[in-house]
């Protein structure tokens, strides 16, 4: 007859036993018996699996990937069947050389017509993903606002990095000047807006719609056209009688000038 | 002729029922917004959000963000319980879920059962475009059922960063300050 019976593993002996311990971590020397055990250590986020080599009295842990982790307090657990057996460490990183340095921006887009401050949102983060502190400060995160320049230009916080970066628009133009000539074998004028520049001296954005408004013979006619490089053209048909015209760019309007020749 | 015909025939029949099997295959596979997260639904915690941020999120942003951190803490206990890194990566950024799978070799159930039973989302910094949060979650309250049904009661005070992608608040970085043994005695062996 056949008792069917568990019988109880015996608790392995941690030979070079230690309280905290360094990811990727060194070999750890258990002194036991059988050759069914699996093992692992229980992190705050995932168990790491170890692999396991036997030897006369024992078994050897290694862990196959040379990786660290979040640290934490954690859990060194041996199983054997039914039988489980803890050991409390605590895990740091050997090395987190690989430090990125966050820095959110927001808003990413300014435009001077609307405000040039910018809020800035920093933390590091180690190559394992754990948070560490900030380069000369003794906390995880650190916020505050930034006034810009109100140069416009795309910007990167690091060169390298095309998604760090933001801009700064040209704000509105805040004056309008107008020019013309006469093309003798069209039979036209060629009127020209700008350049065209905003408060800050930068030339207004590429697209901007200029209305050029005249009026010849008891009718008033408007034609639109967009902005290139802060200039703005437009060819006005002749008429026989003096042509009265100004342009506008939203509420900015310039002096009307008369085109005759 | 006839014979080149019919052989293009035979291969032109082969690749379209090929082809179809190919493109049936990956139709199996559901858009996230129509897949039923069976992890998140079974999950159920308390959560306690204070701001103290300088721009302060609105409330309809507060529930967004409490239903998300709900959800990644369920999915962060079947990491912790099984290993799968994949089930919750709608609410892992690309470079942790990278992370995790540094320390992946298949589903590995670990006989342990992690439970959160209460956070204090205290939110330190939320940008002015509502995609990056930094917060400080203190006095977790984590309850751990070892195989032989013992709890193990631990609370524990974390740092942690959020980033808004893809409608959800993912898990980019965290930082354990503490995680302190709240049982007397520690966990008994089994023997």
């Amino acid at each position: 007859m056949v008792a069917c019976t568990h019988k109880a593993s015996i608790q392995p002996v941690w030979i070079n036993n230690v309280d905290i311990l360094f990811m990727p971590s060194d070999s750890m020397v258990f002194k036991a018996t059988g050759n069914n055990w699996e093992a692992c250590i229980q992190t705050f986020v995932q168990p790491i699996p170890l692999s396991i080599k036997y030897t006369a009295d024992g078994f050897i842990l290694t862990q196959p990937t040379r990786h660290g982790a979040i640290e934490s307090a954690a859990q060194l657990i041996l199983s054997n069947g039914q039988d489980h057996f803890y050991y409390n460490v605590h895990i740091i990183n050997k090395e987190f050389s690989a430090i990125q340095n966050r820095d959110y921006r927001s808003p990413k887009t300014l435009n001077p017509d609307y405000g040039l401050v910018q809020q800035r949102l920093k933390h590091s983060i180690d190559q394992w993903r754990n948070l560490i502190f900030l380069p000369n400060k003794l906390e995880y995160f650190f916020e505050d606002e930034l006034k810009l320049a109100p140069k416009a230009g795309v910007y990167r916080i690091k060169a390298d990095e095309s998604l760090s970066a933001y801009y700064v628009q040209p704000g509105s133009c805040t004056a309008i000047s107008i020019s013309y000539k006469f093309n003798k074998d069209d039979n036209n004028y060629t009127v020209i807006a700008g350049p065209l520049y905003d408060a800050y001296n930068n030339m207004v954005a590429n697209g901007t719609l200029v209305a050029f408004v005249y009026t010849a013979n008891f009718k008033t006619h408007r034609m639109e056209t967009s902005l290139i490089n802060g200039v703005a053209t437009s060819f006005i048909p002749y008429q026989n009688n003096d042509i009265q015209l100004h342009a506008e760019i939203n509420n900015t309007v310039s002096n009307t000038i008369t085109l005759s020749h | 002729m006839l014979r080149i015909f019919f052989i293009s025939l035979v291969a032109l029949l082969v690749s379209f029922f090929a082809l179809q099997n190919y493109f049936d295959d990956h139709m199996e596979i559901k858009p996230v917004f129509l897949c039923t997260d069976a992890i998140a639904l079974a999950h159920h915690t308390d959560i306690e959000v204070t701001v103290h941020s300088r721009y302060k999120p609105d409330s309809m942003q507060i529930e967004n963000l409490r239903k998300d951190y709900s959800n990644l803490w369920a999915h962060l206990n079947h990491l912790y319980a099984t290993n799968d890194v994949e089930a919750g990566k709608e609410y892992y950024t690309e470079d942790w879920f990278r992370q995790i799978c540094k320390h992946y070799n298949g589903i590995r159930p670990t006989q342990l059962q992690r439970n959160d039973a209460e956070h204090h989302l205290h939110i330190q910094n939320w940008s002015t475009d509502d995609l990056v949060c930094t917060a400080i979650d203190s006095n977790v309250v984590l309850n751990t059922t070892l195989p032989n049904k013992t709890i193990q009661k631990t609370k524990a005070n974390i740092a942690i960063v959020l980033l808004l992608q893809g409608d959800h608040w993912r898990i980019d970085a965290m930082r354990v300050l503490s995680d302190n043994n709240m049982n007397e005695q520690p966990p008994p062996n089994p023997n």
